[in-house]
């Protein structure tokens, strides 16, 4: 594996969706894909173990909500790069996700090339990052 | 004792012709009683105290003008109506000066004055007046109004001292001087003197100076001068003492009645109206002189008591007497009846024939006897009855009158005016007072005898047969078995047109007999009246009638019609049949006397020659017994039974006497009789009617029975008085309820009424105008009208605030179930969204991943990433169809701010092109919605505005929210591109379910969706919601009840 790979950490409590994102991922030659979580603790808890450089989280989980262990991630780490996950442009929760520090945003719709170009558009420190309005 | 004879006859008589002024009709002799006739030949009814008829002895009798008769008894003033004795009670709190009441006076304004054993009283208007004058007077006396109207009233005394006092209307003078020994009796006569009866004489009182005539005879009866009449001559009688006296050109002289009259003593004397005198005695009952006889009716006869105490002649000129055993009424029959009485020597009369000479030969079972003008002859003795004693019953026993020892069957007077009569033996002719019999000729049950146009006698004897008597005196008999018949004729006529003999059988049928042979023969199957023929008479047009058991049959031309009870006619069988001189038709049948107009009669005679149809009603009129005519079911065989005297009165047998009527001169009762109705009795609480009825009385409520009595003061003959009436508001029809006097009903609802009645007369006249009286029940309560649409409309209201409950429970059920089902959806979405969306977008991305290993541009991979790219459509547009499912996130309650912030953040979405002008406009007071229809509703609305962002290229998008009350209206307009008409009608692009889905969305909430659209126009969404739903309180109550 090359040094300069992204490191991504998946986040998604559905687990064909995580394995979809990990197919996806995993076939990116500048991406490698260092964990998954299922849950929001299991997230916070996998990143202190594996630091990756950016994390997809997913914005409804179950036990704990994906805003909730995205500020847990970032009061531990604060330049943390996470990006949301959702299934709809809910625009409140995304302007909450943004102000609790969310790097940007994605829809879990999107076609696999918008997903993996707003990866590298993170890890390279763009702002907010959003998926294309045309690309819907 | 009083001799109620205060107002002569010709004074009552112009008082009467006053009140009744038109309803009299000319011949009054009509009326009044025939003076040809006995006391006992009247129609008589008596009224017994002992029956209970009233409680006391009446002493004397008057008639108001409304019609009621008034009595005044030992016990109290009774009313009488003809039927019913009525006690009169005074007004409350006043009271006659005694109850023993002796003399009465009608008079003409309507007072009652009333004669007490203490004083005088009137009574008027429901008000008694006393007249201290003559207070603690015994008025004996009759009380009298004058010619002027003045009201005379005497005291008999002797204490307080008699006087006799005038009342007028300034006030009452008194006369005391002379007759300190008592006033016994008071009388007007025809010139206006007033006589003064006292116990020692008599008074001429007025005009001028008071004239006095002491009384004659031995010593004066103690009870002074009671009865006071005059004579036709204008002379005065009076009495007691012994017999009458009578008082002319101031000598009093004993007044002699025609006949030997046994003593009597005078209490009373009424002279009628026809000039005949009743003398009321003290032991013998009525002695009534007339016409030159003297007939004498007492206990034994039938009146009511042999001591009389009052005479009255009332309006419709029926005498009424008093006795001291109750009540006696006299009216006239329509036939009077000769009997024993008169002077037939037997009561049971077999034939009867008219003489040329006016007399009527009566044949009697005790012997023939022969009436002329009154007097009844025996036959066989020269001179005439003469005489008659005046004891009961005919001292006849010995047979006189009968003709060779036998009885008179039947009887016929020829041509020549012979009289041929049949005995059981013999058969012959009266000569010179004698019995002529022929030897040639067989005697036995004759039926019939007659005479032919040659002067040849024909008979019809029962076992001999059919016998003609030639005129030379040859005889030729013909037994009924020859004719063909068992049974024997009972009826002969020779036929005045065609001669030869018609004959009528005793078992039926009729037979024309010529030159010894039957010609022509009739019987029931033929259309004659069945059963046996009792009498054959010919018409002046040459019609042949049959009175027969079935009816009476015409016979014409060899055409027969017969006259039965189906036209009309009473009864079926007839005995006989005449012609009066009016040329009417008297049947007689078991009914009574039939009477048949010319009129009636020709209609049906014609219609029967005409169309030969005999069933022509016929109007008839029926004479029974209470106008005198006996039934009598058959006339035994001999015959004639009917005979027409030479004056036009018709003679006919009801088995006891002999009846005589004069068709032309029938009593006709021609005053329509008063109707009153008389008290009203509702639940056995009595209510009096005043005599206007229209006072109106006002019943309680709930009246279950309800009676009404009325009556009709036609005394004459009440049992003939019918009745109609009709409860107006109740009865649809007049009730014809025959004599009935009373109405009764039950339960009548509560509203006004007006009760009528009518009445006719004996004589069937109808008094139209009758009597009515108002009156109204009172509704209860829960019957009055008012309460009733109280209740009606607050039934209306309670039903109107049922309606609306029940609107607003279906509303929230409504509501809840609309919740139930967005939550449900909601729930759906939610678990589409989190599983099935997620799983479709999770597997998508692995077959992304495939796409990675396929060779770059090869068919494979191209093949597969177009089959991922429509399934990324099919995927987004059920997560489209999903997000539309779920419920929003919204946190508050504005509406439009939601919408703003929706607009604003599509606006800011939008990279790149021009970006619309976006505003939102709110009127009226915005309200808080449910929470699940807001939700509805920002759905609704966000949708048509980000189709407005997105598909329309609209400049300008304009949100209008109204917050009407009547409805929530939320429109949303823009100005682009339009919707294709097409895709408009169809409800949306195919495939695409945005629009349907709106339409939906705004049917669930309960409201409608309108879209209005034109190409390059732009578009109009408008949902409207009702306010009931929209703004529903108790759905919001419910949602957030279900949301915890």
């Amino acid at each position: 594996m090359d040094q300069q790979s992204i490191r991504v950490l998946s986040v998604d409590d559905h687990a064909l969706l995580r394995e979809g994102i990990a197919a996806i991922i995993t076939h990116q030659s500048d991406m490698v894909l260092v964990s998954q979580a299922s849950g929001g603790r299991e997230a916070i808890q996998k990143y202190r173990e594996h630091r990756p450089d950016v994390t997809l989280m997913d914005l409804r989980m179950p036990d704990l909500d994906g805003i909730d262990a995205l500020l847990a991630i970032r009061a531990e780490y604060p330049d943390a790069r996470i990006i949301m996950l959702t299934t709809f442009e809910g625009e409140q929760e995304i302007r909450r996700a943004r102000e609790a520090g969310a790097s940007g945003y994605l829809l879990k719709s999107l076609p696999p090339n918008q997903l993996v170009q707003v990866i590298r558009q993170v890890h390279a420190g763009s702002g907010w990052a959003r998926p294309d309005a045309d690309a819907r | 004792m009083i001799v109620k004879s205060g107002a002569h006859a010709w004074g009552r008589a112009a008082a009467d012709i006053t009140l009744l002024a038109g309803m009299l009709l000319v011949c009054p002799m009509a009326l009044a009683l025939n003076p040809a006739l006995d006391v006992s030949q009247f129609a008589h009814r008596s009224w017994k105290i002992r029956d209970g008829f009233v409680k006391g002895v009446i002493s004397a009798i008057a008639q108001t003008p409304d019609g009621y008769l008034w009595l005044g008894t030992e016990f109290g003033l009774v009313r009488f109506d003809g039927v019913t004795a009525v006690p009169w009670q005074p007004p409350p709190g006043q009271q006659l000066p005694s109850n023993r009441i002796f003399s009465l006076l009608a008079a003409r304004d309507g007072t009652l004055w009333i004669g007490a054993s203490r004083g005088l009283a009137s009574w008027k208007d429901g008000k008694l007046t006393q007249y201290p004058e003559l207070a603690g007077q015994p008025i004996r006396a009759a009380i009298l109004q004058d010619r002027e109207g003045t009201v005379w009233a005497g005291g008999l005394g002797p204490a307080p001292p008699g006087k006799l006092c005038a009342f007028r209307k300034g006030g009452a003078q008194c006369y005391a001087d002379g007759l300190e020994n008592g006033v016994s009796a008071l009388y007007e006569d025809s010139h206006g003197n007033l006589w003064v009866g006292a116990r020692n004489g008599l008074w001429r009182w007025k005009p001028g100076h008071p004239d006095f005539h002491p009384g004659a005879g031995p010593a004066a009866n103690g009870g002074g001068i009671q009865g006071l009449a005059e004579t036709a001559d204008g002379g005065l009688l009076f009495g007691p003492p012994e017999g009458i006296m009578r008082l002319a050109a101031g000598a009093a002289a004993e007044y002699r009645l025609p006949g030997t009259v046994p003593q009597f003593t005078v209490l009373r004397l009424l002279t009628d109206r026809e000039g005949s005198l009743w003398i009321g005695t003290s032991d013998r009952g009525i002695v009534h002189a007339h016409q030159g006889r003297t007939d004498l009716f007492a206990q034994p006869d039938g009146l009511s008591g042999d001591y009389i105490t009052a005479l009255f002649t009332d309006r419709e000129d029926t005498i009424w007497v008093a006795t001291i055993g109750g009540l006696d009424r006299f009216r006239e029959f329509a036939a009077s009846t000769l009997s024993q009485n008169q002077g037939l020597s037997n009561a049971s009369i077999l034939s009867a024939v008219a003489d040329r000479d006016g007399s009527v030969w009566l044949s009697t079972r005790r012997g023939l006897n022969r009436w002329n003008n009154g007097e009844i002859t025996i036959f066989g003795q020269t001179r005439p009855q003469g005489e008659r004693s005046l004891s009961k019953g005919f001292a006849g026993n010995k047979p006189e009158g009968l003709l060779n020892g036998e009885y008179a069957g039947s009887l016929f007077r020829d041509r020549r005016g012979r009289i041929w009569a049949s005995t059981l033996r013999e058969f012959g002719y009266l000569e010179n007072n004698r019995f002529v019999a022929l030897k040639s000729v067989p005697g036995g049950a004759v039926y019939s005898i007659t005479e032919d146009g040659d002067g040849n006698l024909w008979i019809a004897n029962r076992i001999a047969g059919l016998i003609e008597l030639f005129k030379g005196g040859r005889v030729h008999q013909t037994p009924w078995i020859a004719l063909g018949r068992k049974d024997p004729a009972l009826a002969l006529a020779v036929d005045p047109v065609q001669g030869g003999l018609w004959i009528g059988f005793q078992q039926g049928g009729i037979a024309y007999w010529v030159d010894g042979q039957i010609r022509s023969a009739y019987s029931a199957a033929g259309g004659l009246g069945w059963g046996r023929v009792n009498d054959l008479r010919f018409d002046p047009d040459g019609a042949l009638w049959a009175g027969t058991e079935g009816g009476l049959s015409r016979l014409k031309n060899g055409r027969i019609a017969t006259l039965k009870t189906g036209n009309g006619l009473p009864c079926d069988a007839v005995h006989w049949v005449l012609e009066d001189d009016d040329r009417s038709f008297w049947l007689y049948t078991t009914c009574g006397l039939v009477r048949i107009t010319r009129s009636e009669l020709d209609a049906w005679t014609a219609a029967a020659d005409r169309d030969n149809d005999a069933k022509q009603p016929i109007h008839a009129t029926l004479f029974d017994s209470s106008d005198g005519v006996r039934s009598v079911e058959d006339h035994g065989g001999y015959t004639p039974h009917v005979a027409k005297a030479t004056d036009g009165r018709i003679w006919f047998l009801p088995q006891d006497g002999a009846s005589v009527f004069d068709p032309r001169h029938l009593p006709v009762n021609r005053i329509l009789p008063p109707v009153h109705i008389q008290q009203i009795t509702a639940d056995r609480k009595t209510y009096d009617v005043p005599p206007d009825g229209h006072v109106g009385l006002r019943l309680p409520p709930r009246v279950r029975d309800l009676k009404i009595d009325y009556t009709a003061l036609s005394l004459a003959a009440p049992e003939k008085v019918l009745f109609r009436y009709r409860l107006e508001g109740w009865d649809e029809d007049w009730q014809d309820v025959g004599i009935h006097r009373e109405a009764i009903y039950s339960n009548l609802p509560p509203r006004s009424y007006r009760f009528r009645v009518v009445a006719c007369n004996n004589s069937g006249l109808w008094n139209e105008d009758g009597a009515s009286f108002d009156f109204s029940i009172a509704p209860t309560l829960y019957q009055a009208r008012w309460f009733q649409l109280l209740c009606a409309a607050a039934a209306l209201g309670l039903i109107g605030v049922l309606y609306r409950m029940r609107l607003r429970y279906l509303a929230r059920q409504f509501n809840i179930r609309l919740e139930e089902r967005v939550s449900e959806r909601t729930r759906i979405a939610r678990d589409l969204h989190d599983t099935l969306l997620q799983s479709f977008q999770g597997v998508l991305l692995k077959f992304h991943a495939v796409t990675y290993l396929l060779a770059d541009q090869s068919e494979a991979r191209q093949g597969l990433e177009g089959a991922i790219n429509a399934a990324r459509h099919a995927i987004a547009e059920g997560r489209d169809a999903v997000q539309g499912l779920r419920s929003s996130t919204l946190v508050d309650n504005d509406l439009a701010r939601a919408i703003t912030t929706f607009g604003e953040g599509l606006a800011a979405d939008r990279a790149g092109g021009p970006c619309p002008e976006f505003r939102i406009h709110v009127e009226g007071s915005p309200r808080n919605l449910p929470p699940v229809l807001r939700d509805e509703v920002y759905r609704i609305a966000s949708e048509a505005v980000r189709n407005a962002f997105v598909h329309a290229r609209a400049q300008r998008i304009e949100v209008e929210i109204h917050y009407d009350r009547r409805q929530l209206r939320l429109r949303v307009r823009d100005n682009g591109e339009g919707i294709d008409a097409s895709v408009l009608g169809q409800g949306g692009r195919a495939g695409h379910h945005g629009l349907p889905g709106m339409h939906e969305r705004a049917r669930l909430a309960g409201g409608r969706l309108t879209i209005w659209s034109k190409l390059d126009s732009g578009t109009e969404v408008e949902l409207t919601i009702p306010a009931s739903i929209a703004y529903g309180k108790l759905l919001r109550r419910a949602a957030d009840g279900f949301r915890s």
